[in-house]
């Protein structure tokens, strides 16, 4: 079969924002900040420069403790080119504790154990291999007890 | 609103590239499409150096490119045939800038060019010839890539010569 075959050069570049690169500079220093709306009161990780419940700009940054609870979760047995793959990663949508939104990562953690309301810590990378992005956090661990 | 009137915060390139947290990515987007049956023929032609023509046993029609199908009868094409590498400019265009839409010297001469023995034309450059010469009805040759060159792409014709 005779065929055309080509691609298209696309690239981009996306800067983090205000917000957005507080947080990612928090990390590297191995903290997780939180924006909080003087109106309403909301607490959010990531943090945003406005409250889309308030419609107003925030300024306050706060730092929270690297804990939380496992508000939702997924196993998932395929990779990111959507092969199958035997050890599964498993993804959760992590509050941490003082927030009132959720923080998209990975549980370091069997998927027995994994289970919704479970408290977990976030694992950072050592200093020297962090570079302010979201990997510098490997991933959460459960608690124990 | 005028861009600098609108919200947000403006960054330059530097800022950009070099100064603030971002993200890089290059989505490696790539396609292959098939040519279909008739015109993958016609392909396969180019690279034997033949232009292959399909046949309406209905209406008569010779089609180049080829189609599988008549458009006018509503049904399949019969047979394939070789056509001859000649024809007559049907219509053209004298072109001072490039694909990129760059200014050039020497122009670019696309061309629709009925092949001769057949009742349809292909789009096709224009070579060896001064612009101010160029006519509707001129009677013109295909202009083929040394056989070791040739990939079963239009391009296997470099253009077409006034005979």
């Amino acid at each position: 079969m005779v065929y055309w075959r080509d691609s298209f050069p696309v690239k981009f570049v996306y800067s983090a924002g205000i917000a957005g690169e507080k947080f990612f500079l928090g990390l590297k220093e191995g903290k997780i900040l939180a924006s909080k709306c003087d109106n309403c009161g909301r607490v959010l990780v990531p943090p945003r420069i406005f409250c889309e419940w308030c419609f107003k700009p925030i300024e306050e940054y706060e730092e929270l403790e690297p804990r939380g609870i496992i508000e939702s979760y997924a196993i998932s047995y395929v990779n990111e080119r959507g092969e199958k793959s035997d050890t599964p990663e498993i993804f959760a949508a992590i509050r941490i504790f003082g927030s009132d939104t959720t923080l998209i990562h990975k549980l370091i953690a069997k998927p027995e154990e994994v289970d919704i309301g479970l408290e977990v810590e976030a694992v950072f990378k050592p200093k020297e291999e962090r570079e302010g992005k979201i990997t510098d956090i490997e991933g959460f661990k459960l608690v124990e007890g | 609103m005028l861009p600098e009137k609108l919200p947000g915060t403006k960054l330059s390139s530097k800022e950009l590239y070099e100064e603030v947290i971002s993200v890089w990515h290059e989505p490696k987007l790539e396609y292959r499409w098939s040519a279909g049956i008739a015109i993958g023929k016609f392909l396969s032609g180019l690279k034997e150096g033949k232009i292959l023509a399909s046949k309406c046993d209905n209406c008569g029609r010779v089609l180049v490119p080829p189609r599988i199908f008549c458009e006018w009868c509503f049904r399949r094409t019969d047979e394939w045939v070789e056509v001859k590498d000649t024809g007559r400019v049907n219509t053209f265009s004298v072109c001072y800038i490039d694909v990129a839409a760059r200014r050039v010297k020497e122009p670019q001469i696309p061309a629709v060019i009925e092949i001769d023995g057949s009742n349809g034309g292909i789009l096709h450059l224009l070579g060896e010839v001064d612009p101010k010469e160029i006519e509707i009805g001129m009677r013109v040759k295909a202009v083929w890539k040394p056989k070791e060159e040739r990939i079963g792409a239009i391009t296997d014709i470099k253009y077409f010569k006034p005979l």
